[in-house]
């Protein structure tokens, strides 16, 4: 039956991913729910959380809120907030179910918010129905088309490169060579990273012939700055979008591949395990595309298939439902599948090798 | 700016009249940090609404409700170990227009029962915030499964929005777990206590008092691992309501089949323990014997005191008290409470003049306002209770005091002076 789950339980919600872009940035971030949805966000889809600080707040909605549209009372409760937050880079207010159910209007909310505040206020129509990549390329693409305005494309000038500190690397008066402008980097967070990688890790293997990348969803100088990096690099499906829409509006081109460290590129099996078998990756598209890649190369007899839960790139297939997925693993005939550990629930009756690939926004397995 | 707090004297002087209002969570926008993400959600850890709503024996849940509203199951399922009785039936947008999720109940029931190894013989339909405002009606919808199926199907209510309504969610929740009960021949030897959906720790005394004056069948959801026995609680001369959110369900069973209920508190200050004991055996007609429970407790205290004198303390709302009365009754020890980091209630003033008597400056901070962004950790304290104090002060000695069984009585005093010696024990031995 479509939506019925009886072995898997439910992934990361596009609040969620929407919320993970958000989260280094300085803003403050007021998810419209009643607090559940606040307490899934920070107790289980957001590791960082308990490590560093963001202004994530629910705007503790109670059923009359909701029936009344009582916009002004939770803008009342926001500006209470900004005024014990030092600068805030913007306010970000971020949708569930309970504003799709009562037809909120965002954009009557952003006014409201920069009206009264006169700060840039954002808002993430997420419902808590979508996945976690939905709400991530929701927020990617709010924050370019917030950020970015009408500029055409330009070279970063001397003394305009930054690090996330804000140290300027690049000499004053120098001429600024063309590596040293900015890769930007779209779908690197907690839930598309492989389980033993950061954003540092990513960035340094982003760029591996010098100069610097950036990973969208450090900073908001990024996003103002994001039509003049030279290139960007796509390593999650969620990212797709904002590099096709900054190559279509600044020429920008970006490439689309997961950066695997050394020794992972066969997802952690050797050339001997995988000749002549038969496998099936599920993960999110671009990584388990990038291995598939890479163990065709090494062995000429594997045949490899790839799945996703979530948004599809390339020849990876869309599992929608549960039962995509336990058909596929049913008729697939399949060695071994790489994936999740939660999804060996759903692989009843099948009898080959099972290699755990944790993904975040699957099972939510904490990072070591 | 700094976190918003009163001291006891404030807060006792401010009285019900006064009452701040920055204790009501929807007072200002909610600030979840990682001390509050115990407590502060209606699925938390411990017995949230999906857990609590398994407690009936031989039960499945089936959530029907958008992805985000179970995503925590998918972490807290796992860790506690029901996993295998949960189900989701996801909705989409399309549903929240038409409500065409409700027809395709009655079908996804009968499918989820041919999933486990034993047939479930009951399943828990539980919704949520969307269907709050859709005006769901809920029982019928499980009647019409019902008739599908011949299993029970219960209606169950996760409603963040209602929290502060007459029936918040794990109100709701109590009642919910205790419908199925249907009317028996009363046995007068019979009771049940209701309060949580673990059973309460196995030497708690309040089960050999009660066998003493002839209550021989004790019963509690928690103990029982049959739909059978669970309906044998339909027999009950009375029930013992041992936590207040229990108190709409009594109202119900009463109502339903006529049991009447008597309700006790949680204390961890001795000399309420006792006057509770006899308030109970006043109002049952019995004498409860609690002497020689008293006396162990008594020197459990005072060798607990001999050998820790002077000790201050910070007190959270995650543990297996209510925090205001453990501070006033440490205060009573001779302990000092330097912070309680808790949302007080009406109904906790009492307590909280108490301990303005006798410590007037102890601090009162809500962790859900948006101040406590600003917090930082001042002053020192020597032990923690509850993990989300161990949260603001990582230095002390940590005493989560939190489980699924339940301490409580005589009995739950001795096991809180034994985890704290335990604590106390371990740092001393890391320190030396």
């Amino acid at each position: 039956m479509k939506g019925l789950w009886k072995y898997l339980s439910p992934f990361a919600p596009d609040i969620s991913g929407a919320v993970e872009v958000l989260f280094r940035m300085n803003g403050l971030i007021v998810i419209i729910d009643a607090g559940g949805c606040t307490g899934n966000v920070c107790g289980f889809d957001e590791p960082r959380w308990k490590s560093e600080k963001s202004a994530i707040f629910s705007a503790g909605l109670r059923d009359l809120d909701a029936i009344l549209g009582r916009d002004e009372a939770m803008m009342k409760k926001i500006g209470d907030v900004l005024g014990v937050m030092e600068n805030p880079s913007f306010l970000a207010l971020v949708g569930t179910p309970v504003p799709s159910v009562i037809a909120t209007d965002y954009q009557a909310l952003r006014r409201m918010g920069e009206r009264k505040f006169g700060i840039t206020t954002l808002t993430m129509q997420t419902t808590g129905m979508e996945l976690y990549d939905k709400g991530q390329e929701k927020a990617y693409l709010e924050l370019l088309k917030t950020y970015l305005g009408q500029g055409e494309r330009r070279e970063l000038q001397s003394g305009e490169i930054h690090d996330p500190a804000g140290e300027c690397t690049c000499p004053e008066n120098e001429e600024v060579p063309s590596y040293m402008q900015p890769i930007g980097i779209f779908g690197a967070t907690p839930m598309d990273l492989l389980d033993f990688d950061t954003t540092d890790t990513i960035k340094d293997r982003a760029v591996c012939c010098g100069g610097q990348a950036r990973v969208f969803g450090e900073s908001v100088q990024d996003f103002k700055e994001a039509a003049s990096f030279r290139e960007n690099l796509v390593i999650s499906p969620s990212g797709l979008a904002a590099a096709s829409y900054m190559e279509k509006k600044y020429g920008i081109p970006y490439t689309v591949r997961y950066p695997l460290p050394a020794g992972f590129e066969l997802a952690g099996l050797t050339r001997d395990e995988i000749e002549g078998k038969r496998i099936l990756i599920v993960h999110q598209a671009v990584a388990a595309e990038t291995i598939r890649s890479e163990m065709e190369q090494a062995c000429d007899n594997v045949r490899v298939d790839t799945a996703t839960f979530f948004m599809p790139f390339a020849n990876c297939r869309t599992l929608p439902e549960e039962d995509d997925f336990i058909e596929l693993v049913a008729d697939g005939n399949y060695d071994i599948i790489v994936g999740d550990p939660m999804l060996r629930r759903a692989c009843r009756g099948w009898s080959g090798r099972f290699v755990e690939l944790p993904q975040f926004s699957v099972s939510g397995v904490e990072k070591q | 700016m700094e976190p918003f707090y009163l001291t006891a004297k404030e807060f006792a002087q401010r009285g019900r009249e006064d009452f701040p209002k920055e204790e009501a969570p929807s007072h200002a926008l909610i600030y979840s940090s990682p001390a509050t993400l115990s407590y502060n959600s209606p699925g938390a850890n411990g017995y949230g609404v999906k857990r609590a709503g398994l407690a009936i024996p031989e039960s499945v849940m089936l959530l029907v409700a958008p992805g985000c509203c179970g995503r925590n199951s998918t972490i807290l399922s796992r860790v506690s170990g029901y996993s295998e009785r949960m189900f989701y039936l996801l909705m989409d947008e399309t549903d929240l227009v038409t409500g065409r999720h409700l027809k395709k109940i009655p079908q996804a029931v009968e499918e989820i029962l041919d999933v486990p190894e034993v047939r479930p013989k009951v399943v828990v339909i539980c919704i949520t915030c969307v269907d709050a405002l859709l005006g769901t009606d809920l029982v019928r919808v499980c009647k019409k499964a019902e008739e599908r199926t011949g299993v029970h199907v219960v209606p169950s209510y996760m409603y963040a929005l209602m929290r502060e309504g007459t029936k918040p969610p794990m109100t709701a929740i109590r009642q919910s777990v205790y419908s199925l009960l249907r009317p028996l021949r009363k046995n007068p030897h019979a009771v049940n206590l209701l309060g949580q959906f673990a059973p309460y720790d196995d030497d708690t005394e309040i089960y050999e008092m009660f066998r003493k004056a002839g209550l021989t069948k004790i019963r509690e959801i928690g103990r029982m691992k049959t739909l059978e026995e669970y309906m044998e609680m339909g027999e009950a001369n009375f029930n013992l309501v041992l936590n207040p959110e229990s108190r709409y369900a009594a109202d119900d069973l009463m109502q339903r089949l006529g049991m009447p209920y008597i309700e006790m508190n949680r204390f961890y200050d001795i000399q309420k323990i006792q006057r509770q004991y006899a308030l109970l055996g006043g109002a049952l007609g019995v004498k409860f014997d609690d002497a020689a429970y008293y006396e162990e407790a008594s020197r459990a205290l005072e060798a607990f005191k001999e050998r820790h004198p002077k000790l201050t303390f910070a007190i959270g709302q995650t543990v297996n008290a209510n925090p205001f009365e453990l501070a006033a009754a440490l205060l009573s020890y001779g302990y000092a409470v330097d912070r309680v980091f808790a949302n007080a209630t009406p109904a906790d003033l009492p307590f909280i003049t108490k301990i303005a008597e006798m410590s007037p400056d102890t601090r009162f901070y809500t962790s859900i306002s948006p101040t406590m962004m600003n917090y930082k950790l001042e002053g020192e304290v020597d032990i923690t209770i509850g993990k989300d104090a161990a949260w603001y002060y990582p230095e002390a000695v940590s005493v989560p005091f939190f489980s699924d069984v339940q301490p409580f009585g005589y009995r739950g005093l001795m096991r809180l002076l034994a985890e704290m010696e335990d604590a106390l024990r371990a740092n001393t031995e890391v320190t030396s």
